[in-house]
């Protein structure tokens, strides 16, 4: 349907879809407003990693990736991205392997390894025992939570503008189920690797992995698991591992930034008639000019900025979520409900920072695509609908 | 020590390659950001796969 439309970026879907320019604005602004400071999140991972690796400052490390990933997205646009992301993948899926082998043969092999985790009296982050046993189930302790956590990551990914880009990419129906399998299956290898790993961190007791308190460090666990376990050629994976998911993020997010602005709004609004190649030059530069500004905020973040880092998730995937999707199937949505959830979503996100009634704020984000989710239908059932034949244009890609 | 930073050093050197690369399918606009729409499903898929490691690295 995005072919069909003819649209390149996510507010510019929502103007042709719902009929309405100051839509495609409003969306525009969301995505500034939250790509930013999500941007800047990019860096948080390598500090403790390059530190304990190589010796090597913070400061430096971010200096590097940050050049490295501009000289490849400017260079190359969405296709070095794509490529790119290809071979940063594989490199997780072998690293996530070939870790998971290092640390049971670590520890003796897998039925060991297990029978000695079964012995594990459990103690979780608080300091209560829980019952032995509990940790050799694959899942963990808490497997409904865990469950959640995984459908609300991957339904989330469709109301961030930086990977629905990506599907605006693809080159037809039958190539977009192909790839929401192999997404499917790369996303299962990974989060049963990352869930394995963390229960086997379990076994490695030792004091390194308090905190203070007597309660344990989760964050401290794997770093040290890796430390203890790892000869040198798969510390390097592990750097690669998570450059890599730094870099790719980094790169989709940046190349999604400028090309909004340059398509959606300074075209938009200021240079009608840019030609083509002005426009990839306007945006090279954007590219430069945003990742300049991610490295400026991480190295030294101002504090709203560093409220906005963990929640610019939530609200992204909150207020465009559900407009999306259901734009994509559904005739009946309508302009007021779309604009409905923008507010409630970004809302919801951004008081939860300043009146904290939700805890996590995972659990903000997760909170505001469900109701996004809900309120999209509901609202669209007492406002206004579009004419038919207004929807029937739009649908009419599906008749083919 | 020497083993890391070589690993490292070849990452990169190909992620750089790469860029030098698509440099020739990077002539329209609609090409630099979205490659033209004809990027395979594999590629696809990998690239939201990279970005689920990142959301269990960060969250």
């Amino acid at each position: 349907m995005t072919h069909h439309l003819d649209v390149v970026t996510m507010p510019s879907y929502f103007e042709k879809r719902y009929d309405s320019k100051a839509l495609k604005i409003a969306a525009s602004a969301i995505v500034f407003i939250f790509l930013i400071p999500y941007t800047a999140s990019v860096y948080n991972g390598l500090s403790n990693l390059f530190e304990m690796a190589f010796g090597i400052p913070y400061k430096y490390c971010v200096l590097a990736m940050a050049i490295l990933t501009a000289v490849y997205v400017i260079v190359g646009g969405y296709v070095a991205t794509a490529i790119n992301d290809f071979i940063q993948g594989c490199i997780m899926l072998v690293g996530i392997v070939l870790i998971i082998l290092a640390v049971l043969n670590n520890q003796g092999g897998l039925t060991s390894a297990v029978a000695k985790m079964a012995e594990v009296v459990a103690t979780d982050s608080v300091g209560n025992t829980t019952s032995p046993g509990a940790f050799a189930s694959i899942f963990g302790p808490d497997p409904l939570g865990l469950l959640g956590v995984v459908v609300l990551t991957s339904l989330g990914t469709w109301g961030l503008p930086q990977m629905v880009h990506k599907f605006y990419a693809i080159k037809d129906e039958k190539a977009v189920k192909t790839g929401t399998i192999v997404s499917t299956f790369f996303a299962l290898v990974v989060s049963g690797g990352c869930y394995f790993l963390g229960g086997f961190g379990r076994l490695f007791d030792s004091p390194a992995i308090y905190s203070e308190s007597g309660a344990i460090a989760y964050d401290a666990i794997v770093p040290y698991i890796l430390e203890t376990s790892l000869p040198d050629v798969l510390i390097a994976v592990v750097i690669m591992l998570v450059l890599s998911a730094s870099m790719s993020t980094l790169s989709s997010l940046v190349l999604t930034s400028s090309s909004t602005l340059t398509i959606d709004f300074i075209k938009e609004t200021f240079v009608k008639d840019m030609s083509d190649k002005k426009q990839v030059l306007l945006m090279r530069i954007l590219i430069v000019f945003f990742i300049v500004i991610s490295v400026v905020i991480a190295l030294d973040p101002p504090t709203f900025i560093a409220q906005l880092m963990g929640i610019s998730w939530g609200a992204l995937a909150g207020a465009f979520l559900a407009p999306f999707m259901y734009g994509l199937y559904w005739k009946g949505v309508t302009r007021l409900s779309v604009w409905a959830c923008f507010i409630f979503g970004v809302a919801l996100t951004v008081s939860n920072v300043y009146l904290k009634f939700i805890a996590s704020s995972i659990n903000a984000g997760a909170i505001a695509m469900i109701g996004g989710l809900i309120i999209v239908p509901v609202v669209s059932l007492f406002t206004p609908k579009f004419e038919n034949h207004f929807t029937d244009k739009i649908f009419s890609c599906f008749a083919k | 020590m020497f083993t890391k930073i070589v690993l490292v050093l070849v990452f990169f050197a190909i992620l750089i390659s790469v860029g030098i690369y698509s440099r020739k399918n990077a002539t329209d606009a609609n090409a630099f950001v979205l490659g033209g729409r004809s990027v395979g499903p594999w590629l696809t898929a990998f690239a939201y796969g990279t970005f689920l490691i990142f959301q269990r690295l960060y969250s």
